[in-house]
C-alpha cells in the first residue's frame, strides 16, 4: 500500500519534471526547424542569384569581346583610310602624308605612328637614296635593326623597303625610322608577307613599342599599296604601318562597356602551344577565387588568332545580390519567432496550470513522505520486533540446551548411576525441556509468516513421507506419555502436493497437542486417508476430554481465516495450533475439528493430491480463504497462476490490460503459475505472440527465483473469457467454476508421467 | 598413528555447554579441548592440532564465522574440519557459515548423536584424503 503511494508520487513529480523538459525541447526543435527552414530559403535564393549573375557574367563576357572586336576593326579602318588616301593620287608628297595622318591619330588616339615604306630593287638603291638625300634627307640611306636595336646601313638584298615617310606626335623618334627596311624585323617580316600575300591588313605579333619614351605592348598593322594601274596581283610597291597601342584601344573598348568586377586578359595563339599574353598579366588581375567562372571567346584579327578570356573579380557575385535572400531569411526568422512566442505563451500557461499541479502534488507528496516515513517507522520496528524474537529464540535455546544435554548426561550415568526413579523424572524434564523448544521454534516460525520470509517448496510426495519424517520426533514424545502412537494409512494413496517440512510441523504440532491433552496411556492415531473431494485427509485423533462446544466454535473460527495470531492464544492450544493453520494453508489445504465432550477431539488437516485440476481448485481457495488484506501478504509469492485463451477471441483483452485489472482484486502474481517444462498458464488473453507471458514469466522468475515444481495449463472457452473481458472480478469464480464442471478441461501441459519424473 | 585418539576442539562461550560436550566426545573416544572465546580458540588450533573444531557462532570478542575464516586462511595442512554449533539457525546464518569455509552446520539444542556421527564422517573423510595424499607424495 504504502509502497504503491510512493510509486504514485514519484512517478507524479518526475512526469511533470519531464513534460517541462519535453515542453522546453518541443520548444528548441520548433526554433531549430524554423531557423533552418529560414536558411534554407536564403540558401535558395541565394543560389538562384548565383545562377543569374553566371549567366550575366557570360552574356557580359560575350558581348565585350564582341565589343573588342568592333573597336579593334575600327582602329584597323584607319589603315584603310590611309589606304585610300593613297589610292585617291599617284603620288603624295611627305606633306601631305604627314597632315593626312595628323589627322587621323586626333581621331584614332590608339595610333601611335603611322610609316609607309618603297619598294626599291638592289640595283636602284643608289638612285633612290640619292634621290632622298636631294629631297631634303641629307642622312638618308636604307638602314636595318641590328639584334641589340641599333640602325645600321642595311646589307646586300634583292629588294628593300625603306619607310620613306613616317608620322607620329614624336617626330624626332620617326624621323630616325626613315630609311628603315622592316623586312630586317622579322616580327614585322612575317605581317608584311602576310598582307602581301592576302593583299589585305595583317598583324603582327604582339611587340613592344616606342610611345612618348615609354615601352608599351602593341601591335603594327600592315597593308600592301599598289599602283592604281597595277593589277592587285603583283608586288606591292610599298606597305603601310600603323602602330596601335594595345592598352589604349582595349581602354577604349573598356570604356564603351564598362564593368569593374570583370577581369579580362587577351593572349594571341597564333603559334600554336606558345600563347603571348597580349593584356594584362592574368596572375596580376584579382579574381573571385570562389567562382570558378571562365568565358573564352576567340577572335581573328589581321591574320592573328587572339584568345579573349573573361574571368569574374571579387565582388562580382555582390554586385548581383539582392536583398532577395536577407529578406527570406528574415521573414523566415520572423515566422519562427512568432511562432516561438505563441508556443512559449502556451507554455507559460501551461506552466501555470503545471505549477497548480505541482503544488497539489508537492502537498501530496509531502503526506506521502509522512506516510513513508511512518511507514519506515513501521517497518523499522517490525524488523527490530523480529530481530528481537530471533534474539529472544536464540536466548532461549541455549539454556535450553545445557538444560537438555546435561539432562541427558545425567540419564545416561555418564555422571555416575541413577535410581529408576531418577530416570523417570529426568524424562519430564526432558519432555518440558522439548515442549519448550518446540514452542521456540513455533515463535520463530510465526514471526517468520508475519514478515513474509518463510519460503515455501511444493512438490509432490508421498503421504508414507509424512509419517516416515515424523516418527521419531513423535514417538519420543508418546514415549514420555506412555502413549501409543496408532498410524492407519489407507492404502494406494495417491502423491500429495506439499511442503514436506511444513506438513510435517502441523502433524508435529497436532499431535503434541493431542499428547498433551491425553491421559497416560491412552492411544493417539494418525489416520492418513482420502477425503470426500479425493484429497488427503491427515488426521490426529486423541480419547481426551475434548472440546466443549464453546472452545469448539472458538478454535474453528479461528480456522476459518488465517493471519490474526494476535487473538490465539486461547486457553491450552499454544502458538503451535495457530502455526499450523498457517501452514496448512500455505500448502493449499484447510483444517477441520472435530470434537465431541467426554470422548476425545480429532484435528486433521488436507493436503491436495498431486493432480493440476485439483491444484488449481485448491490454490483458489486458498485465496478465497484469506481476507482481502492477506491478499498483498500472500506469502506464496513463488507461485504464478496463468490460464490461457487460445480462442478466435483472443485479442479481446490484451494481457498487459487483463493483468493491470486484476492486480486491481489481488496480486497478479498470485494468479499465474509456472510449468515444469518452463510453460506457462495464461491467466486471461496473451498478445498473439506471447510475448507478453515469456516477459511476465522472466520477470518473475528472476524476482521470485521460481522453482519450475507446479504448473498447468488452462484455456478457457470463448464464453469464459467473455466474462472475464466483463468483469474480472468474477474470474475466481470463473475459473472454480470451470474447474468443478470439467475437470478434464484442465491438463499438464505435458502429462502426468513427465510431471512425476520432473519431481 | 591409527590408535591415536582423534582430537577435538570445543570452541563455546557457553562454559556448560563446552563442558557437557567434553563429557559426551571424551566418552566417544576423543581427545578433547575447549576453549570459551575466539581468540583462545584461535591459539588452540594452533598448539593442540585439531582434527575438527567445533565452533559457536556467537562469542564475546570474534564470531565463529571470523575464526573460522582465521583457521581457513592460516591452517592449509592439515586443515581442521569447522562444524558450526550455533543456537541461530536461520538460512543466513547457514549461508553464512558455508561462506566462512564452514564443513557442516548444527542447530542447539543439538542431538548428541548428531554431534558424533557427523565428526566421525569428517574426520574419516579427512582421513581418507590425507592418506591419498600420503601415497601420492
Amino acid at each position: 500500500m504504502a509502497q504503491s503511494t510512493r510509486s504514485v508520487s514519484g512517478g507524479g513529480q518526475s512526469g511533470l519534471r519531464r513534460s517541462t523538459f519535453r515542453d522546453r525541447f518541443r520548444l528548441c526543435g520548433v526554433g531549430v526547424i524554423g531557423i533552418l527552414l529560414s536558411i534554407g530559403l536564403h540558401q535558395k535564393l541565394s543560389s538562384h542569384e548565383t545562377g543569374v549573375a553566371q549567366r550575366a557574367f557570360h552574356e557580359i563576357s560575350e558581348s565585350r569581346a564582341a565589343v573588342l572586336q568592333d573597336e579593334i576593326e575600327s582602329h584597323l579602318a584607319a589603315m584603310y583610310m590611309l589606304r585610300d588616301f593613297y589610292d585617291a593620287s599617284h603620288s603624295v608628297e611627305r606633306e601631305e602624308f604627314r597632315a593626312f595622318v595628323s589627322g587621323l591619330i586626333q581621331q584614332f588616339p590608339s595610333l601611335t605612328g603611322v610609316a609607309q615604306s618603297v619598294r626599291v630593287e638592289h640595283r636602284d638603291r643608289a638612285g633612290h637614296e640619292t634621290a632622298l638625300r636631294q629631297k631634303g634627307l641629307p642622312d638618308y640611306e636604307i638602314r636595318e635593326k641590328t639584334d641589340d636595336r641599333r640602325l645600321v646601313r642595311a646589307g646586300d638584298r634583292p629588294v628593300y623597303h625603306p619607310f620613306i615617310f613616317s608620322h607620329t606626335d614624336d617626330q624626332e623618334l620617326y624621323r630616325r625610322f626613315v630609311g628603315f627596311d622592316p623586312q630586317s624585323d622579322p616580327v614585322r617580316h612575317d605581317a608584311m608577307r602576310q598582307a602581301e600575300a592576302t593583299g589585305s591588313i595583317a598583324l603582327t605579333a604582339p611587340l613592344e613599342l616606342i610611345y612618348k619614351a615609354q615601352r608599351r605592348w602593341g601591335i603594327v598593322a600592315v597593308l600592301p599599296l599598289h599602283k592604281l594601274s597595277e593589277t592587285p596581283d603583283g608586288p606591292p610597291r610599298g606597305f603601310l604601318f600603323g602602330g596601335f597601342r594595345l592598352d589604349s584601344v582595349l581602354a577604349n573598348a573598356m570604356d564603351h562597356h564598362r564593368s569593374v568586377f570583370l577581369s579580362m586578359s587577351l593572349a594571341d595563339i597564333t603559334e600554336p602551344g606558345r600563347p603571348v599574353s597580349i593584356w594584362p598579366d592574368p596572375e596580376a588581375t584579382p579574381v573571385a577565387a570562389d567562382l570558378p567562372w571562365v568565358s573564352q571567346t576567340e577572335v581573328q584579327w589581321g591574320g592573328r588568332r587572339v584568345r579573349i578570356e573573361h574571368r569574374p573579380m571579387p565582388g562580382f557575385l555582390a554586385s548581383y545580390q539582392s536583398i532577395r535572400p536577407i529578406a527570406g531569411l528574415a521573414a523566415g526568422l520572423l515566422v519562427t519567432a512568432a511562432l516561438l512566442g505563441y508556443l512559449g505563451t502556451m507554455q507559460l500557461r501551461a506552466a501555470k496550470v503545471e505549477r497548480l499541479v505541482d503544488q497539489r502534488t508537492a502537498e501530496l507528496s509531502a503526506a506521502n513522505a509522512e506516510l513513508d516515513g511512518k511507514n519506515r517507522r513501521l517497518a523499522v520496528l517490525t524488523e527490530t520486533a523480529h530481530r528481537f524474537v530471533d534474539n529472544v529464540a536464540h536466548e532461549f535455546r541455549t539454556p535450553l540446551t545445557v538444560i537438555k544435554e546435561f539432562n541427558a548426561i545425567v540419564d545416561e550415568e555418564l555422571g555416575g548411576p541413577v535410581t529408576p526413579e531418577q530416570h523417570e523424572y529426568l524424562g519430564y524434564v526432558n519432555a518440558a525441556a522439548d515442549e519448550l523448544s518446540q514452542m521456540v521454534d513455533d515463535f520463530l516460525d510465526s514471526s517468520k509468516l508475519k514478515a513474509n520470509t518463510l519460503r515455501i517448496d511444493r512438490r509432490p510426495h508421498h503421504p508414507q513421507a509424512l509419517l516416515d519424517q515424523t516418527r521419531t520426533v513423535l514417538s519420543l514424545r508418546a514415549k514420555t506419555r506412555s502413549i501409543e502412537l496408532i498410524e492407519d494409512i489407507e492404502p494406494g494413496l495417491p502423491e500429495v502436493f506439499c511442503d514436506l517440512d511444513k506438513a510435517a510441523r502441523v502433524l508435529i504440532n497436532l499431535t503434541i497437542n493431542a499428547i498433551k491433552f491425553s491421559d497416560v496411556g491412552q492411544p493417539v492415531t494418525l489416520r492418513v486417508a482420502r477425503d470426500e473431494h479425493d484429497d488427503i485427509r491427515v488426521s490426529v485423533i486423541d480419547h481426551g476430554p475434548g472440546l466443549s462446544s464453546e472452545e469448539l466454535e472458538l478454535v474453528s473460527q479461528r480456522f476459518q481465516q488465517v493471519g490474526d495470531p494476535a487473538r490465539t492464544s486461547s486457553k491450552g492450544f499454544g502458538l503451535g495450533l495457530n502455526i499450523a493453520k498457517e501452514l496448512v494453508w500455505l500448502n493449499l489445504g484447510h483444517m477441520d475439528i472435530q470434537s465431541t465432550p467426554g470422548s476425545g477431539s480429532t484435528f486433521s488437516f488436507t493436503l491436495p493430491r498431486w493432480e493440476p485440476g485439483r491444484i488449481v481448485a485448491a490454490y483458489l481457495d486458498a485465496l478465497a480463504m484469506a481476507e482481502p488484506n492477506d491478499l498483498a501478504q500472500t506469502p506464496d509469492t513463488s507461485r504464478l497462476l496463468l490460464l490461457e485463451a487460445r480462442s478466435p477471441e483472443s485479442h479481446a483483452i490484451p494481457g498487459d490490460q487483463l493483468m493491470a485489472r486484476l492486480s486491481g482484486i489481488t496480486r497478479a502474481t498470485d494468479l499465474l503459475m509456472v510449468t515444469p517444462d518452463g510453460g506457462v498458464l495464461l491467466l486471461g488473453t496473451a498478445p498473439g505472440d506471447g510475448s507478453w507471458a515469456d516477459r511476465l514469466r522472466e520477470e518473475h522468475r528472476q524476482r521470485l527465483r521460481l522453482q519450475d515444481t507446479d504448473a498447468w495449463r488452462l484455456e478457457l472457452t470463448p464464453s469464459e473469457e467473455h466474462d472475464l473481458a466483463a468483469d474480472p472480478q468474477t474470474l475466481i469464480q470463473t475459473v472454480r467454476r470451470r474447474m468443478s464442471a470439467d475437470a478434464s478441461g484442465v491438463h499438464p501441459s505435458n502429462g502426468t508421467e513427465e510431471y512425476h519424473h520432473a519431481a | 598413528m591409527p590408535h591415536d585418539p582423534q582430537r577435538v576442539l570445543i570452541v563455546d562461550d557457553e562454559a556448560p555447554i563446552a563442558h557437557a560436550l567434553q563429557l559426551r566426545l571424551k566418552a566417544a573416544g576423543f581427545e578433547v579441548r575447549a576453549a570459551h572465546c575466539g581468540r583462545d580458540g584461535l591459539d588452540a588450533v594452533d598448539d593442540f592440532e585439531p582434527e575438527a573444531v567445533l565452533l559457536d557462532i556467537r562469542m564475546p570478542d570474534i564470531d565463529g564465522y571470523e575464526v573460522c575464516r582465521h583457521i581457513r586462511r592460516d591452517h592449509e595442512a592439515p586443515p581442521p574440519n569447522v562444524v558450526f554449533l550455533s543456537a541461530n539457525s536461520t538460512d543466513a546464518a547457514r549461508i553464512q557459515a558455508r561462506e566462512a569455509g564452514g564443513d557442516a552446520f548444527l542447530s542447539k539444542p543439538y542431538n548428541p548423536k548428531d554431534v558424533i556421527e557427523t565428526l566421525h564422517r569428517l574426520i574419516s573423510k579427512q582421513g581418507t584424503a590425507r592418506s591419498t595424499e600420503t601415497r601420492l607424495n
